[in-house]
């Protein structure tokens, strides 16, 4: 693996030449939950970095170890019951194995996250500005009560929340979803984190609010800064806010490269489904989609080989049974330096034009 | 809010007053005969348990000893025995047949040693369940989430009344670490009410805590797992914050519920503990009075009962709201 | 009369009624310090005299050694029913009433020479003055005697008091004796039932009340021993509601603070005059009664005799299983109860005719076996005998043996073969039990196996509460043939016994025995010389079981108290089988 790590660091640190490491660094991070059933593999040899005023969009279907691997960079799993080898670097700062007074001085204020159920999300028997505040004074606690509380207003109105300063005494079943989406946002903010990660923040909301809010967290890190992890199984949000794009699959990366890389130049069968299942706006309704056959792998037994294996159309490409046997590595394809794949079809764009019906991805 | 509280308040008198015909549809249609039981058993003669029947109008029709009985609840009345009339002043519940006192006349007087009971027993059982149960909730799966929920359970299968009882003796009879239960009025010794009352507070405190303790260990658990505490964690506060205010804020809310109601309950009268520990309540009353078919004793404390158990239901429901913002009462 | 005094561990369901027994001779052991004889064995015969003193001295003679002073504990399992002293009928409220707050004409006191209970003088001067044939009765009234409110107790109020005695409608749970022989008892409703009426048999002359009678009473003193008899000032008692609270004592000891049916307290009536009283001292402080009291706890907390519990006593039976203990500590109070136990066969019915068959019956009951099945302690509280009266009572006749077995044991091989003999093999007896008490159930299940090995054919019928079971044996139309219950005697005299168990109008008689020479011997006996009485009655004893053999006696019941280490003068008085309180006082 050492090559393509060397080349992932190359990858990124081509792209701002002079910089240190890029703000957050995953190294080859693997998070194991032993279970009565077994030792569950949510996370294997993930590797991804993600630089400040950049957006790294993950996709993947349910399962595929994407909430995992970031709840990891936050520390919120219970180290009492999870297995986590490998790095996560933020800001320098060694997370793994970290304890836990420095970790919550990381949390809300270094790295913040928003989730997917608002409603869930948020304390119901607290007014939101008061969790709103209560994120502040976390980690300011010198400041008043009453600097807390202008802060919170001030952040509901950043996040386009009209009439914030009555709005802080509501409670969040009190809001609109939109509304409590961006409530959470504003709370995520609020400390000026240098990483902000967004777990499936749209999934949601109806469509247009969707959009807002992806405006919104657009706005947000043009003024902040922040470096953006976006969660998402959507690749709509993908292609409106990524500026890199990993794909997962059954706990591993399957395919990095840039938003339009990805989007218009699959290199991986899995992505090929992904793109694939996507109905679009002009093509024949009566049409049948294609999903990807079969349905997401065991982690607790996952296959052997390539994890993909079993869904994948187009084994035929690969000679004998190495799908099968041996998982193929994270590397750059042939023609490509500055992406990567894990498959072990050679020459996957001859794949993609012979095989596949041409779309506009 | 005042709207409803003021529907719930008629339904509840409505309860009570189903309840209360019930209570009597059952003791006069059910298999006893008041009169024998009044008579002496040594010169009861039939025509003596005749005398006394008519006396007290038990061969009238139910519906016109529910009236009689349900006018001494608002006005008053006398009853007669069939030797002096006895007055019973508003609200009369009925004249015990045993005694010959009123029965709002014993209950009041009985009333303070079951209130004094069930407020101590609170003051231990429902904080130190909590306690015990948050922390097994924190530290669940280790041994000692292990040992809390076996203690309880062992504890919780032994059958009160033994548990009472063996207190009784070994900590008052064969240790003498304690001085017997008995009720004083704190009015008069503020000592003595507490040290009477105390063994008996402490064993219906440890019993009832165990129940609390698993419930709240549930709730606490459940609460834990919820997305805002996830939330509260990824914005850094402490665990010590975490899991008070933001976890136990809403895992103790239906604990508290449950409490109201077993609350009321309580105050019904805890039978076993007045009994065993020779506290002079109504539970004890109540049970005696079964043991001796005093009906009106009996009635008096089935509706006390009902009532404090339908009170406590409007409170709770109330006090949820209150608790809880997202509950609106209509 | 009735008594059900509680036997066994957890019943609540006690309800003592009174007794009143005969004064004789009974070894009422026990221990003011030695180890206790819980075999108690019941000295026979007459003893001296009548067990009456009518010159006894005042005041009662100090014990030696007992200083004033304590607080004692009385706990019970039973409850405290009323305390009205017109009503009080039970042993516990009536002992407690009459030994200790309310004073009557007469009085028993404790002769520890001769072990017995005598009948001796208390608000009268005398035991009174019959007239020839017992129809008229009067007694002097002493001079000088207080209520607890320092006013004078006058014969009015003792008129009042006899009176009052009368209303079984105002107090239906008290003895009936004034209505059964006072002239116009029949007819007379009492004072408050029928406040213009009055019974014309009581007259009151300075200090003197005359009582005449509708029928020869010989055991008028007896009576006047009562609470019932005692004075009653008329304008303090117009409510008896209020009265039963708070009655006023003559007494060495007042009412305190009183919870009706669960706790007493009596406090010293500085009123009582020590120099009148011929039988009563009163050295501790004061008695706090306490019922309702678990029979499991009383029973450990005395054993344990820790702190509080050495003033600690009671009037319970101990607990059989706690008998070894008790009998260690030295503070175990055994002695006679002047009640026996009778199977009453339903003498009306045709099955019952035949005298061998009712002997069968007798040696079918399974004694010890039920006994032990009811948690009796043989011997102690249950004591197996043959003759109606139980030892103690002056008037019981030497012991005979109907039946052969001692009373003590069944003879299921005889039965049999007296059933054979009579032709009346698979007779059916059906009896009463209550399904909700275990061991009524218990001795149920004892009886029928006796019952079915002897050739009867037993069928128990079930009722669910002892009141339905008292109904039911008062109840002449009830679907049974055999009865049971307790007899015991309100006072030291075959009168007590004979007339009320096979007399015409026996309040007792459950069997429905009816013989004409026995109920023309009983009118006999009744007019008889007083000092011949006691033979004849011992006599009419014996006659009525051998000739007649219509009950079967299920043994004599026995007292075990126990008490505090710091109490003494605790003796058994077999007038009720309750404490001597007259002479208990506290040594720390």
């Amino acid at each position: 693996m050492t090559s393509s790590t060397q080349r992932r660091e190359d990858i990124s640190a081509s792209r701002v030449p002079g910089r240190e490491e890029p703000y957050l660094v995953v190294e080859d991070l693997s998070v194991k939950f032993p279970t009565a059933d077994g030792l569950v593999q949510a996370v294997s040899d993930l590797s991804y970095t993600v630089e400040q005023g950049k957006t790294l969009g993950i996709v993947g279907e349910s399962g595929s170890g994407k909430s995992v691997s970031s709840m990891a960079v936050l520390g919120l799993h219970d180290m009492r019951r999870t297995y986590m080898d490998g790095s996560i670097r933020v800001g320098g700062t060694e997370v793994v194995g970290l304890d836990e007074s420095k970790l919550r001085r990381l949390r809300g204020a270094d790295v913040a996250m928003i989730f997917q159920d608002a409603l869930a999300a948020l304390h119901p028997f607290y007014k939101v500005g008061s969790q709103l505040s209560e994120a502040y004074l976390a980690h300011h606690p010198s400041a008043s009560r009453r600097d807390a509380r202008a802060k919170a207003i001030e952040m509901l109105d950043r996040v386009g929340i009209p009439q914030p300063d009555r709005r802080i005494y509501d409670y969040s079943h009190q809001f609109s979803g939109g509304m409590r989406q961006r409530a959470m946002i504003a709370m995520a903010l609020v400390n000026d984190p240098k990483l902000l990660i967004a777990d499936e923040p749209t999934t949601a909301l109806d469509v247009t609010v969707q959009a807002q809010i992806l405006d919104l967290l657009q706005d947000l890190q043009r003024d902040f800064g922040s470096a953006v992890i976006i969660i998402t199984h959507d690749l709509g949000v993908v292609a409106e806010m990524a500026d890199d794009v990993l794909v997962m699959y059954g706990g591993r990366a399957v395919e990095y490269g840039t938003c339009k890389q990805i989007l218009s130049q699959p290199m991986m069968p899995y992505t090929w489904g992904l793109l694939e299942s996507v109905p679009e706006l002009d093509s024949d309704p009566t049409q049948r989609l294609l999903p990807i056959a079969g349905t997401p792998p065991s982690l607790l037994s996952p296959p052997s080989g390539c994890p993909f294996h079993p869904r994948c159309r187009f084994r035929d490409h690969v000679p004998g049974d190495l799908c099968v046997t041996q998982l193929p590595d994270l590397e750059p394809p042939l023609d490509s330096p500055d992406r990567l794949k894990r498959c072990h079809i050679k020459d996957t764009a001859a794949v993609l034009k012979t095989d596949l019906v041409p779309s506009e991805a | 809010m005042l709207g409803y509280i003021i529907r719930r308040l008629i339904s509840a008198v409505l309860v009570v007053i189903i309840t209360s015909m019930l209570v009597f549809a059952l003791f006069f249609y059910g298999p006893s005969n008041p009169g024998q039981a009044l008579c002496s058993s040594n010169r009861c003669t039939p025509e003596r348990v005749e005398n006394i029947n008519k006396a007290l109008g038990f061969n009238d029709p139910v519906t016109t000893q529910y009236a009689e009985w349900a006018k001494g609840v608002f006005a008053g009345r006398t009853v007669d025995f069939g030797g002096a009339p006895i007055d019973c002043p508003a609200p009369c519940f009925g004249v015990s047949y045993q005694d010959r006192v009123p029965v709002t006349e014993t209950l009041s007087e009985r009333f303070p040693a079951t209130l004094s009971l069930a407020i101590g027993g609170s003051f231990i059982f429902l904080p130190l369940g909590l306690v015990l149960g948050v922390l097994a909730a924190r530290k669940r799966g280790t041994s000692i989430d292990r040992g809390l929920v076996g203690s309880s359970l062992i504890l919780s299968s032994i059958p009160y009344y033994l548990v009472g009882l063996m207190a009784y003796l070994y900590i008052v009879v064969f240790w003498g670490l304690l001085p017997s239960s008995d009720y004083n009025p704190i009015t008069e010794n503020p000592w003595k009410w507490f040290t009477g009352l105390l063994l008996p507070w402490i064993i219906l405190g440890i019993y009832n805590s165990t129940a609390y303790a698993r419930f709240s260990r549930g709730s606490m658990l459940e609460s834990l797992g919820e997305d805002y505490v996830r939330t509260a964690r990824a914005k850094g506060l402490t665990e010590r914050r975490i899991v008070v205010k933001h976890a136990l804020r809403a895992a103790i809310v239906p604990v508290l519920t449950i409490f109201g109601l077993d609350f009321a309950g309580l105050l019904a009268g805890t039978v076993f503990t007045e009994y065993i520990f020779s506290i002079n309540g109504i539970g004890r009353t109540a049970l005696l009075a079964i043991n001796n078919q005093d009906f009106p004793i009996i009635a008096a404390t089935v509706l006390v009962a009902a009532a404090f158990v339908v009170l406590a239901n409007l409170v709770v429901d109330i006090l949820y709201s209150v608790v809880d913002p997202r509950v609106r009462l209509t | 009369m009735y008594w059900k005094r509680p036997m066994a561990a957890v019943s609540v369901l006690a309800l003592t009624a009174l007794a009143a027994c005969g004064g004789g001779d009974d070894d009422g052991e026990t221990s003011t310090g030695g180890p206790s004889d819980s075999e108690t064995s019941f000295i026979e015969g007459g003893g001296s005299g009548q067990g009456q003193n009518a010159d006894a001295p005042v005041p009662v003679p100090e014990i030696e050694g007992a200083v004033a002073g304590g607080d004692i504990d009385v706990v019970s399992i039973s409850g405290l029913t009323t305390m009205h002293p017109s009503e009080a009928y039970y042993v516990n409220t009536a002992s407690i009433l009459s030994n200790l707050v309310v004073r009557s004409l007469t009085q028993y006191i404790y002769d520890a020479e001769a072990k017995q209970m005598v009948l001796v003088p208390d608000l009268a001067t005398d035991l009174g003055t019959p007239n020839d044939d017992f129809t008229e009765w009067t007694f002097t009234l002493r001079d000088g005697i207080k209520y607890e409110d320092g006013s004078p107790v006058t014969a009015e109020d003792m008129k009042f008091g006899i009176l009052a005695s009368f209303d079984r409608d105002t107090f239906p749970d008290g003895a009936a004796y004034s209505n059964d022989y006072f002239l116009n008892g029949d007819k007379y409703k009492g004072p408050y039932s029928d406040p213009q009426g009055d019974c014309d048999c009581v007259t009151v002359s300075g200090n003197d009340i005359t009582i005449k009678m509708a029928a020869p009473f010989p055991d008028m003193p007896y009576w006047g021993a009562f609470p019932a008899i005692s004075p009653i000032p008329e304008a303090k008692a117009k409510d008896p509601n209020a009265y039963a609270r708070h009655p006023l004592a003559t007494g060495p000891y007042k009412f305190g603070d009183y919870k009706p049916g669960d706790t007493l307290e009596l406090v010293r009536n500085d009123q009582w005059d020590q120099s009148t009283d011929a039988a009563r001292h009163a050295y501790p402080d004061s008695y706090n009664m306490d019922s309702n009291t678990p029979s499991a706890t009383i029973d450990q907390t005395i054993l344990a005799d820790q702190g509080d519990a050495q003033t600690m006593m009671t009037y319970d039976n101990v607990l059989a299983p706690d008998l070894a203990k008790a009998k260690q500590s030295g503070n175990l109070v055994t002695g006679g109860v002047p009640c026996t136990a009778f199977w009453y066969p339903d003498l009306r019915k045709p099955e019952w005719k035949d005298i061998n068959v009712r002997k069968a019956l007798g040696l079918s009951y399974s004694y010890a076996d039920s006994w032990l099945a009811a948690g009796e302690i043989i011997g102690v509280t249950r004591i197996p005998g043959t003759t109606i009266q139980p030892p103690g009572i002056p008037s019981r006749p030497e012991e005979y043996d109907v039946l052969g077995n001692g009373g003590e044991r069944p003879d299921t091989e005889q039965a049999k073969q007296l059933l054979t003999d009579a032709d009346a093999l698979g007779t059916e007896v059906s009896f009463y039990y209550v399904t909700s008490d275990p061991l009524s159930v218990d001795a149920k299940n004892a009886n029928v196996k006796t019952l079915t090995e002897a050739g009867f054919e037993p069928k128990p019928v079930a009722v669910a509460d002892s009141t339905a079971a008292a109904e039911m044996r008062a109840d002449p139309n009830a679907p049974l043939n055999l009865r049971s219950g307790g007899w015991c005697s309100d006072w030291p005299s075959g009168a007590s016994w004979m007339p009320p168990l096979f007399g015409p109008t026996g309040g007792a008689n459950y069997s429905y025995f009816d013989e004409k020479a026995v109920n023309t011997q009983i009118k006999e006996i009744q007019t008889a010389p007083i000092d011949e009485q006691a033979d004849l009655w011992a006599a009419l004893d014996e006659e009525i079981m051998t000739k007649y053999y219509p009950v079967v006696n299920l043994g004599y019941y026995g007292a075990a108290m126990l008490h505090g280490s710091a109490i003494q003068g605790f003796l058994n008085d077999d007038v009720f089988g309750m404490p001597t309180w007259k002479d208990i006082h506290v040594q720390e």
